[in-house]
C-alpha cells in the first residue's frame, strides 16, 4: 500500500470527444519509435468496441478469489491503422490532389466514433476517455515474473521498469483495461506514466492541462483539501470503471446521465433514461444508479436556488479548483531514497531513461506567465487562430508551446525535438 | 577430436527410456557413461565450425536430447499441448572453445521485426515504419553452464540459485547472440556482449551453433528451446537436464 495516491476524476459529462488529452500525451511521450499505435490516453465511443478493439470483453483482472484471469493478447490489427496524409504536398507545394491517407482502412482507433447506440427514435453514445487506472491491485504487477511493475510507494502511481521488462507480455494479458503496449523496436513493454516528471514539478498531467472541456481533477485521494477526494470520499460521486475485475482503479469517473432524453421532461433520468443503465451498470457497476440519483437530487436543488458545492466542483472553473498537486508533501512523506532525490524533475526510476534529458514540451508556468490565467496552450491557441479572444502579445508566448502549429502568434516557431536535430515538425 | 559426454543417472535413464526429463535433478555424482562423439574430420576453421550448415558437422555424432516442458506458470498460460521435442546436440572442442550445435524441429520461423525509420521524400523524421507485431514470441535457445567451479553439486535448472548462479549463452531469432547471468528464477540479466554464434532455419528444422569458452576439462551444460508460436517466453519453454561435457 502506497503512502498516498494519486487519482484522475474524469466528469463524462463534459467530455466533448475532442481528442486533444490524446494528442497532448502523444505529442508529450509517446512519438518514439516502436510507439506508433501506442495512445497511453485515448478517448472512445460507449456504446463501441473501443481500444484496443474489444478490450472490455476480453477478460483479465482477478476473480473473487484474486486469481489472474485469462485474457487473449491483443493482436496489432485490434489497435487499428495508422494513416499518413501528406499534408505538405497538398498545402506548401501547390499539390491539386485532395488530402487523402496513404492506404485504404480496415479498423483505425475510435473507427465506430459516435457511432453509439439506437433505442427507437433516441440515438445515444458517450465518450470515454481512457489512462492506465493506477491500480491499487495491479493485475500487471501481479503477472509479471520480472518484477519489472512497481508501485511507487510515495505516490501510489504503477510504473514498468525498463531494465528489468523482457517484453513477455504477461502484464498485457492480465491488464483488464488493455493499457499496457508492447513496444517492438525496444522489446519492451510500456504505459501510461501519470506524467510523474511533471507532478514532481508540481505540474499537472498533460492530458489535464489540455483538456478544454475541463473535465479533469487531480490530486491525491487521502488528501481532505484534494478535489478527487471530494468528488470520491466525500460526496462519492465517482465510480472506477469495471470494478468487478478486482484491481480497484484510480481513475474514476462521474457517470454520463445528462443531457436528458429528448421529450422527457418532468420525468426522473432514472424513469426515462438517455444512456442505457444497464450499460453504465456494466461499466461502473450497480453504484451508478445511486450517484446518478444523488446527482439528479443535486441538479434539482441547485436550479432551486440552493448552493451544491459537489456541482459547484464540478464545474471546475479554474486549475485551482480542478488540480491540487502537493510534490512537497510527497517528499516530505517519503522514504528516504525518494527524498533524496535532488531534482524532482529528474526520472525517478528508469522508466523514463531513453527519453534521456528531453525537455518537457508543455511548460505550464511559463505559458501561464503571458497567457491568461483559464488558458491552456491549446485553448490559447485556438482562441487566437480564430479571433474569439484578444490575441495576447506575441513574440513571447508560443515558442514552446506545445502544439503551436495551431497558434496563429507562433507560425513558423513549431514545436522541436532534440531528435531532430532541433528543426520543426509538422505533422 | 573426440568428445565425451557425461550424463547423470537420471539423465541416463531419460535417454536409455526416452522419457523426458522432470525438472528436479539429483546432483551429478551418479554414473557418468561417456557418449563418444565423432572428431570433425579435416581441418575445419572457426567460421566454418560456425556455420551450422558445414558439411562436416553431419559427420558429427549427434546425441539425442529429449526435453520436457515447464509447468504452467499462471494459470492463465496457453496450455499445455503435449509434445516434447527431441533435440540434436553435436559438440566439437577446438582449443578453449566448445562448439555446440544444437538441431530441432520447429516448423514455423518467429520473430519480432524492429521497425526501422526509414526516408521518405528526404524527411526521415515524418513517416515512421508502423509496428507490425506485437502479439507474437521469437524462436529462441540457451546452453547454460555454471558460473563457478563444481562443488559437487549442479546450480538449479531453474536458472541456477544463489550459490550456484549460471551464465547464459542466448540466442534469440532476430536478437543474435548474448550472454546472461542468472542466480535464481526472475534474476536473468541479459548483458549487451555477445559471443559467436550462427543459426539457419531449413526444412522445417533450427540448426543453431554456439562457441561457448571452455578452459576446464570438463563442463556442465544444460540447454532450452523456446517456441514462439507457442507463446514460449520466461519460463515457458522447453529444458533438458544438466550434461557433463568431459573431453
Amino acid at each position: 500500500m502506497s503512502q498516498h495516491q494519486y487519482a484522475m476524476v474524469m466528469d463524462l459529462n463534459k467530455c466533448i470527444g475532442c481528442h486533444t488529452c490524446t494528442l497532448a500525451c502523444k505529442k508529450q511521450w509517446t512519438d518514439g519509435d516502436g510507439m506508433d499505435y501506442m495512445y497511453w490516453n485515448n478517448v472512445e465511443t460507449h456504446p463501441g468496441t473501443g481500444y484496443p478493439r474489444g478490450w472490455h470483453t476480453m477478460g483479465g483482472g482477478f476473480d473473487r478469489h484474486r486469481n489472474l484471469q485469462p485474457s487473449p493478447l491483443p493482436g496489432r490489427e485490434d489497435y487499428g491503422e495508422s494513416l499518413e496524409y501528406d499534408y505538405g504536398r497538398r498545402l506548401f507545394e501547390g499539390g491539386k490532389k485532395p488530402v487523402m491517407p496513404h492506404k485504404d482502412a480496415k479498423y483505425m482507433p475510435n473507427w465506430d466514433e459516435d457511432v453509439g447506440g439506437w433505442d427507437k427514435d433516441n440515438p445515444y453514445f458517450f465518450y470515454l476517455p481512457r489512462i492506465c487506472n493506477h491500480c491499487t491491485h495491479p493485475a500487471c504487477l501481479e503477472a509479471c515474473p520480472r518484477k519489472a511493475i512497481y508501485k511507487r510507494t510515495e505516490d501510489g502511481i504503477v510504473l514498468i521498469d525498463q531494465q528489468r521488462c523482457q517484453g513477455y507480455r504477461y502484464c498485457i494479458k492480465a491488464c483488464p483495461y488493455k493499457k499496457i503496449y508492447f513496444n517492438e523496436v525496444t522489446g519492451k513493454s510500456e504505459k501510461c506514466i501519470f506524467c510523474y516528471p511533471r507532478l514532481e514539478k508540481g505540474k499537472v498531467n498533460a492530458c489535464a492541462a489540455q483538456c478544454p472541456g475541463r473535465i479533469r481533477f487531480v490530486g491525491l485521494l487521502d488528501d481532505p483539501e484534494s478535489p478527487v477526494h471530494k468528488i470520491v470520499r466525500k460526496y462519492k460521486v465517482a465510480l472506477g470503471l469495471f470494478p468487478d475485475r478486482g484491481t480497484e482503479p484510480n481513475v474514476y469517473y462521474v457517470p454520463p446521465f445528462n443531457p436528458p432524453k429528448t421529450g422527457n421532461y418532468g420525468k426522473s433520468i432514472l424513469d426515462d433514461p438517455r444512456l442505457p443503465l444497464d450499460y453504465l451498470k456494466y461499466l461502473f457497476g450497480p453504484k451508478v444508479v445511486e450517484v446518478i440519483a444523488f446527482l439528479e437530487g443535486e441538479l434539482k436543488d441547485a436550479q432551486s436556488g440552493r448552493p451544491s458545492e459537489i456541482l459547484q466542483l464540478l464545474i471546475g472553473r479554474d486549475e485551482r479548483v480542478r488540480y491540487r498537486i502537493v510534490p512537497d508533501l510527497i517528499r516530505r512523506d517519503a522514504p528516504a531514497d525518494v527524498q533524496q532525490r535532488t531534482n524532482p524533475g529528474e526520472p525517478a526510476g528508469p522508466a523514463l531513461e531513453k527519453k534521456g534529458s528531453r525537455e518537457l514540451p508543455f511548460p505550464g508556468n511559463e505559458h501561464a506567465a503571458t497567457a491568461t490565467p483559464e488558458e491552456t496552450p491549446v485553448t490559447h491557441a485556438v482562441n487566437t487562430a480564430f479571433g474569439l479572444e484578444a490575441a495576447v502579445p506575441t513574440a513571447s508566448i508560443c515558442g514552446t508551446c506545445a502544439i503551436s502549429k495551431l497558434c496563429a502568434s507562433s507560425a513558423g516557431d513549431g514545436a522541436s525535438d532534440e531528435r531532430d536535430g532541433g528543426q520543426p515538425r509538422w505533422y | 577430436m573426440v568428445l565425451r559426454i557425461r550424463v547423470t543417472g537420471a539423465l541416463l535413464a531419460a535417454l536409455l527410456t526416452l522419457a523426458p526429463p522432470a525438472l528436479s535433478q539429483s546432483d551429478a555424482s551418479g554414473a557418468n557413461p561417456a557418449l563418444p562423439v565423432t572428431a570433425m574430420p579435416g581441418d575445419a576453421s572457426p567460421s566454418e565450425l560456425l556455420s551450422p550448415d558445414h558439411a562436416p558437422w553431419e559427420a558429427i555424432a549427434h546425441v539425442p536430447v529429449h526435453l520436457n516442458r515447464t509447468p504452467p506458470l499462471y494459470d492463465t498460460d496457453p496450455k499445455d499441448d503435449g509434445y516434447r521435442p527431441v533435440a540434436s546436440m553435436q559438440l566439437v572442442r577446438r582449443d578453449s572453445t566448445l562448439y555446440v550445435r544444437l538441431s530441432w524441429a520447429d516448423a514455423t520461423v518467429d520473430s519480432i521485426p524492429a521497425a526501422k525509420l526509414y526516408a521518405d521524400a528526404g524527411d526521415p523524421a515524418v513517416y515512421k515504419r508502423q509496428s507490425e507485431v506485437i502479439d507474437r514470441f521469437r524462436d529462441a535457445a540457451c546452453v547454460m553452464t555454471p558460473r563457478l567451479p563444481p562443488d559437487g553439486a549442479n546450480p538449479s535448472l531453474v536458472m541456477g540459485d544463489a550459490g550456484r548462479p549460471v551464465t547464459l549463452y542466448y540466442w534469440r531469432n532476430g536478437d543474435g547472440f548474448t550472454i546472461g547471468t542468472a542466480a535464481g528464477r526472475g534474476s536473468t540479466t541479459l548483458s549487451e556482449t555477445t559471443f559467436p554464434g550462427h543459426a539457419s532455419h531449413q526444412s522445417g528444422q533450427w540448426s543453431v551453433v554456439f562457441a561457448l569458452p571452455m578452459a576446464a576439462p570438463s563442463m556442465p551444460i544444460a540447454i532450452a528451446l523456446w517456441d514462439g508460436s507457442k507463446e514460449h517466453r520466461d519460463g515457458l519453454k522447453y529444458y533438458s537436464l544438466w550434461y557433463e561435457v568431459n573431453p
